[in-house]
């Protein structure tokens, strides 16, 4: 079990997903404010706050090699106790369940590729992101971030979003927004997604944690396409030139299943990590 | 959703006027005196069905008040759910508008800041309360004995059911947790 599971999940819900546990889709509606007290600005929210904190460490990158090192082992031990956003990976499937969890579901625009590409997504076809939870009715608030606008959907209406994201390949990464409380489902690509970046990059884990699955492949079955090495962001699979076929390292996969919903043969299947001795602890 | 609005000519708040003539006109200090009043040199039995119709009362009337208040004095967080319900067909309306006037009902009559969600989804809200000054009241004003009959529940609970009653939403209101025992009070409306 994941760290996260451990100090956030219920062993008697959803096989103790932290993601998958009500409590942590739920918040209260309003709060009274002491006397003289203002509405949080744009910019003090968690996800801001932790991309300043990931700032701190960046510009030791260049100046300080040894420090960066330092601080990213640092941040890596604080686990929950870090003033970072926890983000991790997960599979198509338990996305569909988190969207009907969740309450509302609303997409909209990524930050990350407005940040990394300078790219605006102007309406409801091009959000690649999500929102959730009762935070999403107060997003006119901050319309910086919140460009375009939000558009409230359906679990049904969320799950052919998440479908159409997924076919182009995105990886979807569930975050927090405060605590353990489940702020939003991104898709995600590299190098726009900060949190994929980071981990791959700089080895900053806490945004991207690996998934509680593993692909596993059925050589039978595989025909060498290559489809899945395209799709994987990680670089876990490899195209064995001499066996023509596809092979996937596990100790680099991160479970998003990405091979899986793209191998037109079925040779790939997610298989719950807890169930290879040597996987169950590297996240 | 396609227009910008501009931010600050909105609130998201609740309207401080409508919190404090509901916490006026159902003031929990006022109210547990009229109760201890009410029970003076009764038993144990007499003081369980005073407390039941005291308490039903109080909540019937606090909520529907808080419905009533809470039309009254929209803001716009209250407006943008409804636009959201309304885009996805009427999903989202339970649990998010009992929510908002469960909220409204507490934070109007207690001194808490925020009103703890336990669960709010399609299935289930529940929410909780853990330093209620109904219930301190009655410790003070009729003894523990009777703080621990707990008759300020059915005021919570009436509330809860009439609430969904006159929203027209069909759910099982349950208690599931009491505050002699657990420490704090939990209900419980579960869509039927």
């Amino acid at each position: 079990m994941c760290w996260v599971c451990e100090a956030y999940g219920d062993p008697e819900v959803e096989n103790g997903r932290w993601y998958l546990n009500p409590k942590n889709h739920s918040r209260n509606m309003y709060k009274i404010k002491k006397p003289g007290q203002k509405a949080a600005a744009y910019g003090s929210d968690p996800e801001a706050q932790s991309g300043r904190n990931i700032g701190e460490i960046m510009q030791y990158r260049f100046k300080d090699t040894e420090k960066f090192q330092q601080l990213i082992k640092e941040a890596n031990a604080m686990k929950g106790s870090g003033p970072f956003q926890i983000g991790q990976v997960i599979p198509i499937q338990e996305a569909y369940k988190v969207v009907e969890m969740a309450y509302p579901v609303a997409a909209m625009s990524c930050i990350c590729r407005i940040h990394a590409r300078a790219q605006e997504e102007r309406n409801e076809h091009e959000y690649s992101c999500t929102g959730l939870g009762v935070g999403m009715l107060k997003w006119e608030r901050w319309p910086e971030r919140y460009k375009g606008g939000v558009n409230f959907m359906t679990p049904d209406e969320a799950k052919e979003w998440l479908r159409k994201w997924n076919k182009k390949g995105m990886v979807h990464i569930i975050m927090t927004f405060g605590g353990s409380y489940v702020g939003g489902v991104c898709n995600c690509d590299y190098p726009d997604c900060g949190m994929i970046r980071n981990r791959v990059d700089y080895g900053i884990e806490t945004g991207c944690l690996k998934s509680h699955w593993v692909a596993k492949i059925d050589y039978d079955l595989c025909t060498g396409c290559g489809v899945c090495v395209q799709r994987c962001q990680f670089g876990a699979i490899k195209f064995e030139v001499t066996l023509e076929k596809t092979n996937i390292d596990q100790m680099k996969c991160f479970g998003c299943g990405l091979c899986e919903t793209g191998c037109p043969t079925g040779a790939i299947e997610l298989v719950d990590r807890e169930s290879f001795p040597g996987l169950r602890e590297v996240w | 959703m396609k227009e910008l609005y501009i931010a600050e000519n909105y609130s998201y708040e609740l309207n401080p006027e409508m919190l404090k003539l509901l916490g006026e006109e159902f003031d929990v200090d006022k109210a547990t005196s009229r109760f201890a009043e009410a029970i003076k040199g009764k038993s144990a039995a007499e003081i369980e069905a005073e407390g039941k119709v005291f308490f039903e009362d109080y909540g019937r009337k606090w909520i529907r008040r808080s419905l009533k208040l809470g039309e009254e004095y929209p803001d716009r967080t209250y407006e943008v759910l409804l636009e959201a319900i309304d885009k996805c067909g009427g999903y989202l309306r339970f649990a998010l508008v009992p929510q908002r006037f469960i909220e409204i009902a507490y934070l109007s009559t207690q001194d808490i800041s925020i009103l703890p969600i336990i669960e709010n989804n399609a299935n289930r809200l529940v929410y909780r309360m853990v330093d209620c000054q109904t219930y301190k009241n009655l410790q003070e004003k009729c003894g523990e004995e009777v703080a621990n009959l707990l008759p300020c529940r059915h005021a919570c609970l009436t509330a809860c059911e009439t609430l969904h009653q006159d929203l027209e939403i069909d759910a099982l209101i349950q208690m599931e947790a009491q505050m002699p025992k657990d420490g704090y009070c939990q209900f419980a409306a579960k869509r039927a």
